[in-house]
């Protein structure tokens, strides 16, 4: 067993001038005045805090070891480095100037394939979404509307070949007949241009 | 000192209409509050710079714990309050949330060590510390050389070496639980919102800590 002045657990009078600095310190802040009202409270509630501090217990008394607690704070005892210090400050002043962070203060560049993900992400939907529609089953409806179509368009076929048989037949007049039907029948469709010279060359047009 | 600060702050608290029984609540999360709000709503840098005073030297000590190396500690403790400047800009941290400044600090403090390591291929591998070791190492030499009696000096050196290299045998979580505890000085509910662990979680790791720390340190400890 070690038993040693020099070892942790041995709070010692400096421990508490330490803690007098610290309030003449916050209590010289306070007292220039410059001080915004919030900061001047909270200043004033952490001196009143530190007058207090050996008297109270610590929070959470129960989930500390007094033993490993001293020697921990014995043993840790570094202290922020004064460029990263200056770098947080600097960035915290130039967003009360600017009222945003300067973008030169994010450091960390970000991995190449975090940097696709979203990118990427909206790729493979995009893909999906398209095969899924192909993949799906089509609605009866449309099959049977495209199928009137198709039989429509080849029924329409039939007749123009018939037209241009009887004219090629010198028939004009039974083609004009027919032509006649088939504007009737299908009215929407176009009767082509060949068939329409044809007939309009014909005799007694 | 503290009569004439606590007669100024009842001054202080007689302007802003608050009643003095509110000083005596008003807890460590609520001084950050304060100089949060000062902060974002008077865009008064030395609110920040309070804020950062109080928490600045925990974070870093937290940090070279679990770091792998002190470079490592420093830059991420940087980026950490980056991004805690990022998170007042945007909005991202709010008081309302219920979680205390200091609980969300060390969150995002080791989102941003995890971050760190990922974006340079290192995996976080519990026993994998080297930095401690070595800290261990080149302190208790230094002990050794800067002390008054070589055989105190030596004996407290191989303590403290003794002590972190216990320390750093702990698994990750009870060692991060510990850190917070002690360095960061957070309540085991912080503790919990910091690690997004359950209440009981979060004591069980501080507990196990505890138990591994005092059975590694058995011969170093006072009767």
């Amino acid at each position: 067993m070690k038993s040693d002045d020099n070892l942790p657990g041995k709070r010692d009078a400096s421990s508490v001038a330490d803690e007098g600095d610290e309030l003449s310190r916050l209590h010289q802040r306070v007292s220039d005045d410059e001080l915004p009202p919030q900061v001047e409270l909270a200043v004033l509630d952490a001196a009143r805090r530190l007058v207090h501090q050996n008297a109270a217990p610590a929070n959470d008394d129960d989930e500390r070891d007094p033993w490993l607690t001293r020697v921990h704070s014995d043993f840790s005892t570094d202290t922020s480095p004064p460029e990263v210090d200056a770098t947080v400050l600097a960035a915290a002043g130039k967003m009360t100037q600017t009222g945003r962070i300067a973008s030169g203060a994010r450091s960390a560049p970000i991995p190449f394939m975090r940097r696709l993900r979203v990118p990427l992400a909206l790729a493979a939907m995009l893909v999906m979404t398209v095969m899924v529609l192909q993949l799906a089953p089509r609605a009866p409806e449309q099959d049977r509307i495209e199928m009137l179509g198709t039989s429509s368009d080849h029924e329409s076929a039939q007749w123009l070949t018939e037209i241009r048989k009887l004219i090629d037949q010198g028939r004009e007049a039974e083609a004009a007949q027919r032509l006649g039907e088939y504007r009737k029948r299908y009215p929407k469709l176009p009767v082509p241009d060949d068939i329409r010279a044809r007939l309009d060359k014909a005799p007694g047009r | 000192m503290s009569l004439t600060a606590i007669a100024r702050s009842e001054f202080v608290l007689g302007v802003h209409g608050k009643r003095r029984d509110s000083i005596g609540a008003m807890s460590e999360s609520s001084i950050d509050e304060a100089l949060i709000a000062a902060f974002l709503e008077a865009r008064d840098e030395r609110a920040f710079a309070e804020l950062f005073a109080r928490h600045k030297n925990p974070l870093y000590r937290y940090m070279l714990h679990l770091a792998y190396a002190r470079e490592d500690a420093a830059e991420i403790t940087q980026l950490a309050w980056m991004k805690v400047l990022d998170g007042f800009s945007k909005g991202t941290y709010s008081a309302r949330d219920g979680a205390s400044f200091k609980s969300w600090l060390y969150a995002v403090a080791n989102n941003c060590r995890i971050d760190f390591y990922r974006s340079r291929n290192l995996r976080l591998v519990k026993d994998d510390h080297v930095s401690l070791d070595e800290e261990s190492e080149s302190s208790a030499s230094m002990e050794i050389a800067s002390g008054d009696n070589p055989a105190d000096s030596l004996e407290r050196g191989q303590f403290r070496a003794a002590y972190f290299k216990a320390l750093n045998e702990l698994p990750e979580n009870q060692r991060r639980a510990y850190l917070l505890k002690e360095d960061g000085d957070l309540s085991v509910d912080e503790i919990a919102t910091a690690m997004s662990v359950g209440f009981e979680t979060a004591k069980n790791y501080l507990r196990l800590a505890r138990e591994k720390l005092r059975e590694k340190l058995r011969d170093w400890h006072e009767v």
